[in-house]
């Protein structure tokens, strides 16, 4: 579904990828992991043309998107997004937060948008807030109305960066239980995380990376509990 | 003296001076608006042209006096025009005027403008791009509602300027409300009821947009 070629991508002076070589398939949950400042961020964030690259290719089914700026409009509109700040439209209701999207890029009627919208708030369990404006939320409700307003646009797949990062402790969980939600509904999705345990239990393909290049990849059991390389080993030994 | 001077016409007469004066901040701050919203677009954009226009445009009229500015459109502009065309135009002082306040309006707006633009959080265009919005979709749905909202204040503030500063455009003749109350007090030889009257009118004004203001200001509060 999503092949990336030798992505490099440079802030300045600092080469942040490295030459990431990397294949989504579809129905693949990928927990990305490794230490603060890898380049885990910045690698969903050009998936999604967040980022611009400055060398490689990313092809979404048979389209190189990376290089055309209409491509990436689309692109963006079949990839969901959820950030580690939420990032909601402060100034509108929950579910206009979520009807923007499909009423202006997907061009659906009101009505439509706003069925859509009112499923998806009972999926993550939000449908009385619908009314409230992002203030009037808890981080981790912020983050279930984030996680929906993603769905409306019914991406193919959804990248998280760091969607629990962001989170007092107590609200980890109820995003997290939203997200294996998905995972048993076969959506296809990325995840930058720092739960290990979550990681282990929901993903399909671990990618572990760190100093801007994929150190190693594989199940769950290959890397929790027989990494290879010694940088992995180092990795999991510190933080679990 | 006063029985004389405040007649029902006369009132009426200084009243529509006072409606001049108003259609005249309308009509600028709308222009200015427009200009300040294009100006601001310019300034923040990748285009060293579009920079530097918006960078000239707002030096430019922020720096020099507003009176120059409406005296140089109304007097200055036709000269240039006799020069390049060989006819003669005589302009019509209000429409003059108009444009000038709004051309001054739209320097200022557009500072106000880009500070607002800048003040939204950049996390919010990437919100808006992950949806996939385009970049002008984003920036009408998403950036320039937060950034009028934090910026309502200092336009409430341009707004009572304008009206105040539409008594500038008495100089070249617009019958506004300064006008009219200086040429009732010609009529009667008698200056002091005509200009108090004018002030208080202007302060009615201007307390009224004040008070619009901060009902509107609440309201927006709502999503706080």
């Amino acid at each position: 579904m999503i092949n990336i070629k030798n992505l490099h991508k440079k802030f300045d002076s600092l080469e942040v990828l490295k030459g990431i070589d990397m294949k989504i398939n579809e129905g693949e949950i990928i927990c990305v992991i490794g230490p603060s400042g890898s380049g885990k961020s910045t690698l969903v964030r050009c998936i999604n043309g967040l980022e611009q690259i400055n060398d490689g290719e990313i092809w979404i089914g048979d389209k190189e998107i990376s290089h055309n700026k209409t491509d990436v409009d689309l692109l963006r509109a079949k990839t969901g997004f959820v950030f580690q700040n939420f990032n909601l439209f402060p100034h509108m209701t929950v579910l206009k937060n979520l009807t923007l999207g499909p009423t202006k890029v997907l061009k659906k009627k009101d009505d439509d948008a706003i069925k859509t919208a009112e499923k998806f708030l009972k999926t993550v369990g939000l449908i009385d807030k619908k009314d409230s404006y992002p203030s009037q939320l808890s981080g981790g409700q912020c983050q279930r109305v984030a996680i929906a307003r993603a769905l409306c646009m019914n991406p193919e797949i959804i990248l998280f960066d760091e969607p629990t990062s962001a989170l007092d402790p107590e609200m980890v969980n109820e995003v997290l239980a939203v997200i294996r939600d998905l995972a048993t509904q076969g959506m296809t999705m990325v995840i930058v995380t720092h739960e290990m345990g979550f990681a282990k239990e929901v993903a399909s393909k671990i990618i572990f990376i760190d100093d801007g290049v994929i150190v190693e990849q594989g199940s769950p059991n290959e890397i929790f509990e027989n990494p290879k390389n010694q940088r992995t080993k180092d990795f999991i030994s510190k933080i679990i | 003296m006063a029985e004389q001077i405040l007649t029902l016409d006369n009132i009426k007469f200084l009243l529509i001076g006072a409606g001049v004066s108003l259609l005249l901040a309308v009509g600028a701050m709308i222009m200015g608006l427009i200009l300040g919203i294009i100006g601001a677009t310019a300034k923040i954009s990748k285009n060293k042209i579009a920079n530097a226009i918006s960078f000239v445009y707002v030096e430019v009229i922020r720096g020099t006096p507003m009176l120059l500015q409406i005296l140089f459109l109304f007097l200055g502009f036709p000269n240039l025009y006799t020069l390049i065309t060989g006819n003669y135009i005589s302009p019509n002082p209000f429409i003059v005027g108009l444009i000038a306040m709004g051309i001054n309006s739209g320097a200022y707006a557009t500072e106000l403008i880009r500070s607002g633009i800048q003040s939204v959080p950049k996390g919010q265009w990437e919100a808006g791009r992950s949806i996939g919005l385009n970049n002008s979709m984003t920036m009408r749905y998403i950036i320039l509602p937060q950034a009028f909202k934090n910026i309502l204040p200092p336009l409430v503030s341009e707004f009572i300027v304008l009206t105040k500063d539409s008594s500038l455009v008495s100089v070249i003749g617009a019958a506004e409300l300064l006008r009219r109350a200086r040429t009732l007090g010609a009529t009667y030889y008698n200056y002091l009821i005509p200009l108090f009257c004018a002030s208080l009118m202007y302060l009615v004004m201007t307390m009224t947009i004040s008070y619009f203001a901060r009902k509107l200001e609440r309201r927006l509060k709502l999503s706080d």
